[in-house]
């Protein structure tokens, strides 16, 4: 099998402050291999963003100290100096983000913005770049794109921009593509052409993708492989059925739990989890979720490691529960929370 | 409880914005049609949903149905009597049997002021309670969403998202109201979070008998916690019924666009075969289509659709729909 | 646009209309000085004085003397093609005359300091900016502190005192009342380094300082971190996408600031080094209570400020393509 196009290892992300370090990413390993897409889960303040623009170096300048490796392609770009990282920014990895709105720059023409990124990493006349940048809009779905290249983007709709986003980053036919929340800020018929336009892309080019996002249900919909963030730390991470079908770990039990969906009568009651994420400037010893977690007890003052407990080679946790309990807890919340009807 | 008519009866609410040209002051070039002609009824201790996304005219119904905002035309009436008329001079005891909850958990408990004060403030307001009988309506209410009485001393930034939400909802049950509104109170929390907030709603309206109009764009949350889902597209309603009937069986087109892009989390399900999108972009509601307001982009639509406004009528079981050709039954899929 | 240009225009009109009745009003109302007795003169017997006021028609009504004041503004002869009135204290020489004679020099002090000025506050605010907390960036605020709390002539009198050749520690520039002396652009060029230094320093540390703010918000934007990822050198992340963001509202506050400027603004800095433009010169008719020429400087004040914040707002559009008329 072909190595992964991208392999993180044990990235650490620190950000100093007067109150003493906080620990975004705590030790998270992952890997994407190409033309597959990773999802990666979590609430607010797990990391995730963290995580994301971490990959491009991107948390460089805020006085982040960062640990571990991340390899692209076979060399660790984390050691990279800023010159070939930002070469590489662009044109081998590209990133979009959330509010497309905010991410692009509202006195600048869509064209420009979009030449702009062609030119950061080839010599190409304006007016081929221009041509180029009218291709790539054609080709994410925007409708005539010439007049488009010429228009601010106040003047587009929502979809539209992250259309243009999309098209700015595979300016350069990227390998990876880093989507951070991309359809979070639009509406849900939106977001269910751009997540479409994502995995066609994908496909058709053989493209990495990692996408962060707080929706489970936008993760069912795209996701290869999906990690589960708590804290800064990777709680769960295997193929994307199992991970729905037999989740190993008590918050993505209660992840799932949450959610309510529009296929099956309303649960009686949705799981909800006491307390709130931990400070992660003193986190708790040991395992992360412990405070907030029901079926804690003595072992949790360990750390776990994140190892397959469950059989599968490819689905690892970080929970010291044997596989058997934890199937008899999950079944016993399950009946719990969801009746049919009222 | 009173057995005759709904709590809340909204007919034909109409609320138009004008959009006045930068050159000559007070000259009307256009109009954003934000609510176009708007029935909707809520029963005591009923819960109804409103879904629709951006520029359906949601918030600007809410806020009109509170008196916030004062309508073009139509009427709402509270408990039989007319609100939209007295709309400056409302009696306050009207005020105090419909409360409202926010989106921003952050934007809409004032920073300066301790949570007891922001809960019990609508008490000294409508001069319901002083004193120790207000500390006491306050700490019930706080109580009441989960919260200890001792949190009545901090202040909002000391809270979390979830829990500044739940003390927006103390402050709107600090009057013992029979409606909350709630415009999109849960979009901005976390999943985990929009589970208690949800829940709390839920058991309020179970030991309460509280009624309430929750606002979203989020379709699953809406169902979990109404009856009722009412949903609206460029200022109309197009569809109302059930929730579990307008999930699973929705009539209108755009429903069923709705339905079919809400992610479900089941990878089991990915590439289902129902998935019918809208075509194109949501037009501006200043300039809606004419007719059915959805037919540019509708799967089924024909020429009538584009010269006959459909109204909204009575489909089995409690449901409407304003559709020419309505998916009936269980076909999901043309 | 069009449209907006020509409402602005006429809004000009009709502010003008007012600004020249409030001074009007001003001067025929405050007892201060009776112009006839000022024309008169010293030596003037009261029947002289009588017969100046009747020549003046200063016995008429108010309104009547605004209203043929108002109708003389426009009245085009031979001094000029608007009739603004004469100076009572400069041989009767046409307001508008004098105006137009002191604007050049007005004009040149304030083009030199704009230049002085966006030249030092630009690459110190963004400097500052992008080093913030930084041994620079405090030796800025430090700095930018001290000069604008300085008023303008005491600094003007501290570089006379340092730099003046003829009463200067350090005999460089030239004194107080060379620039009428001095022939040709390139020497009076030179007698107005002093001036255009101290005219500059004050506001190139409020323009300092204002930049560094803008640029320190520029650089959180998304937009600057979208610049990042797609690999955009950090030097034109800092130029093309954060300084072209901040720079928006310097240039608003710089077309008021120039406004501001030739309409009379720049009167201290004009009189410590005796620069013969418009502020020395509403200095020197104040003093004298030459009130048609207060009027008419005041007048030309107030429509280069309205037309200063017309083309303000016409560049801002021009700027930010989210603002549209």
């Amino acid at each position: 099998m072909a190595p992964p196009l991208l392999a993180i290892e044990e990235l650490r992300v620190g950000f100093a402050t007067e109150a003493g370090t906080v620990r975004a990413v705590d030790g998270v390993s992952l890997t994407v291999e190409s033309g597959r897409v990773l999802g990666v889960v979590g609430e607010s303040g797990c990391g995730k963003s963290t995580l994301a623009m971490t990959i491009l170096g991107l948390t460089r300048g805020e006085g982040a100290e960062v640990s571990g490796r991340i390899v692209l392609g076979g060399r660790d770009i984390a050691a990279l100096d800023e010159s070939a990282l930002r070469r590489l920014r662009g044109a081998e990895a590209a990133m979009i983000f959330q509010d497309p709105l905010a991410s692009l720059h509202p006195l600048q023409r869509i064209g420009s913005q979009i030449v702009e990124a062609i030119r950061a990493h080839r010599t190409v006349a304006r007016a081929a770049a221009a041509a180029r940048a009218a291709e790539l809009l054609r080709e994410v779905g925007v409708p005539d794109p010439e007049r488009r290249l010429r228009e601010y983007p106040h003047q587009l709709s929502g979809g539209m921009r992250q259309r243009a986003m999309i098209a700015i980053a595979l300016a350069n036919e990227p390998r990876l593509l880093i989507a951070d929340e991309p359809t979070t800020a639009v509406d849900v018929t939106v977001q269910a052409r751009i997540l479409a336009l994502l995995d066609r892309l994908r496909r058709e080019r053989g493209m990495a993708v990692v996408l962060i996002t707080h929706d489970l249900g936008v993760v069912a919909e795209v996701a290869d492989e999906v990690a589960v963030m708590y804290a800064g730390r990777i709680v769960e991470r295997g193929p994307v059925e199992r991970i729905f079908a037999d989740p190993q770990h008590p918050y993505t039990w209660s992840l799932l739990a949450s959610v309510p969906r529009i296929d099956r009568p309303p649960a009686r009651r949705l799981a909800q989890v006491g307390g709130r994420p931990p400070s992660l400037i003193a986190p708790p010893a040991g395992c992360h979720f412990r405070p907030r977690c029901p079926h804690e007890f003595d072992r949790c003052s360990a750390v776990p490691g994140l190892e397959p407990r469950a059989g599968d080679p490819g689905h690892l946790d970080r929970c010291w529960l044997d596989p058997e309990r934890k199937r008899e807890l999950r079944e016993a919340a399950a009946s719990a929370g969801i009746e049919d009807g009222r | 409880m009173r057995a005759d008519g709904p709590l809340l009866e909204v007919t034909d609410l109409v609320k138009h914005f004008p959009i006045a040209s930068g050159v000559m002051r007070g000259r009307e070039i256009g109009r954003v049609r934000a609510v176009d002609g708007v029935s909707l009824a809520i029963g005591e201790g009923e819960s109804l949903g409103l879904v629709g996304e951006s520029g359906c005219g949601k918030s600007t119904l809410c806020r009109t149905v509170l008196g916030l905002v004062e309508p073009t035309s139509g009427s709402v009436r509270f408990d039989g009597r007319e609100l939209a008329a007295a709309s400056r001079r409302r009696p306050p005891a009207i005020r105090r049997q419909m409360q409202m909850v926010f989106q921003d958990p952050y934007a809409s408990l004032n920073p300066r002021k301790r949570v007891s004060q922001i809960v019990g403030d609508p008490l000294t307001i409508h001069g319901v309670a002083t004193g120790a009988e207000r500390d006491r309506v306050v700490g019930e209410a706080l109580d009441r969403v989960g919260l200890a009485p001792a949190h009545g001393d901090r202040y909002p930034h000391e809270f979390s998202g979830g829990e500044r939400q739940r003390i927006g909802i103390a402050r709107a049950l600090a009057l013992d109201p029979r409606l909350i509104v709630a415009d999109e109170p849960v979009s901005a929390l976390d999943v985990s979070i929009q589970a208690q907030v949800v829940n709390l709603l839920e058991d309020l309206r179970d030991e309460l008998g509280l009624a309430y109009l929750l606002v979203g764009h989020d379709l699953g949350v809406v169902r979990q916690a109404c009856d009722r889902i009412a949903v609206m597209y460029l200022g109309k309603v197009v569809e109302v019924g059930p929730a579990d009937a307008v999930c699973s069986t929705p009539i209108h087109p755009y429903t069923r666009s709705l339905v079919s892009a809400t992610p479900i989390p089941d990878p089991g399900l990915r590439g289902r075969g129902d998935r019918v999108v809208a075509e194109g972009d949501a037009p501006s509601a200043a300039s809606p289509p004419p007719a059915c307001r959805f037919h540019p982009r509708c799967p089924r639509a024909t020429g009538l659709c584009a010269e006959l406004e459909p109204q909204l009528v009575g489909h089995d079981d409690g449901r409407f729909a304003a559709c020419h050709h309505p998916l009936t039954g269980s076909a999901a899929s043309d | 646009m069009i449209g907006y240009v020509v409402w602005r225009l006429l809004g000009a009109v009709a502010l003008l209309v007012v600004v020249s009745a409030l001074v009007f009003a001003i001067f025929n109302v405050l007892p201060a000085a009776d112009p006839a007795t000022l024309r008169a003169g010293k030596s003037a017997t009261p029947e002289q004085v009588e017969a100046i006021r009747e020549s003046l028609g200063l016995d008429d009504p108010l309104l009547v003397r605004f209203g043929r004041y108002m109708a003389g503004v426009f009245t085009p002869f031979e001094g000029g093609p608007l009739n603004l009135g004469t100076s009572i204290f400069q041989n009767n020489e046409p307001v508008l005359a004098i105006v137009a004679d002191r604007l050049p020099a007005t004009a040149f002090l304030v083009a030199g300091a704009v230049v002085l000025w966006i030249g030092i506050a630009v690459p110190v605010g963004v400097a500052s900016a992008l080093r913030r907390r930084s041994a620079l960036d405090r030796a800025t605020m430090i700095t930018t502190l001290a000069f604008v709390s300085a008023p303008v002539f005491w600094l003007g009198l501290v570089a006379l005192y340092l730099f003046a050749d003829d009463v200067g520690l350090i005999s460089v520039f030239p004194g107080v009342g060379a620039y009428d002396e001095a022939d040709g652009l390139l020497a009076k060029a030179w007698t107005l380094v002093l001036p255009w230094t101290v005219l500059a320093l004050g506001t190139a540390a409020i323009y300092a300082r204002y930049i560094r703010a803008e640029m320190i918000g520029a650089m959180e934007e998304d937009y600057v971190r979208t610049a990042r990822a797609k690999g955009v050198p950090e030097r034109r992340v800092v130029l093309n996408h954060a300084l072209r963001s901040a720079i928006t509202p310097v240039v608003t506050l710089l077309g008021l600031d120039l406004g501001l400027l030739l309409a009379g603004n720049a009167i201290l800095t004009e009189s410590v080094f005796n620069v013969p433009g418009i502020g020395r010169e509403v200095v020197t008719a104040i003093d004298r209570s030459d009130y048609e020429l207060i009027q008419g400087i005041v007048l030309f004040g107030a429509f280069f400020i309205v037309i200063a914040n017309l083309i303000v707002d016409v560049v801002y559009a021009y700027l930010d393509p989210r603002v549209r008329f």
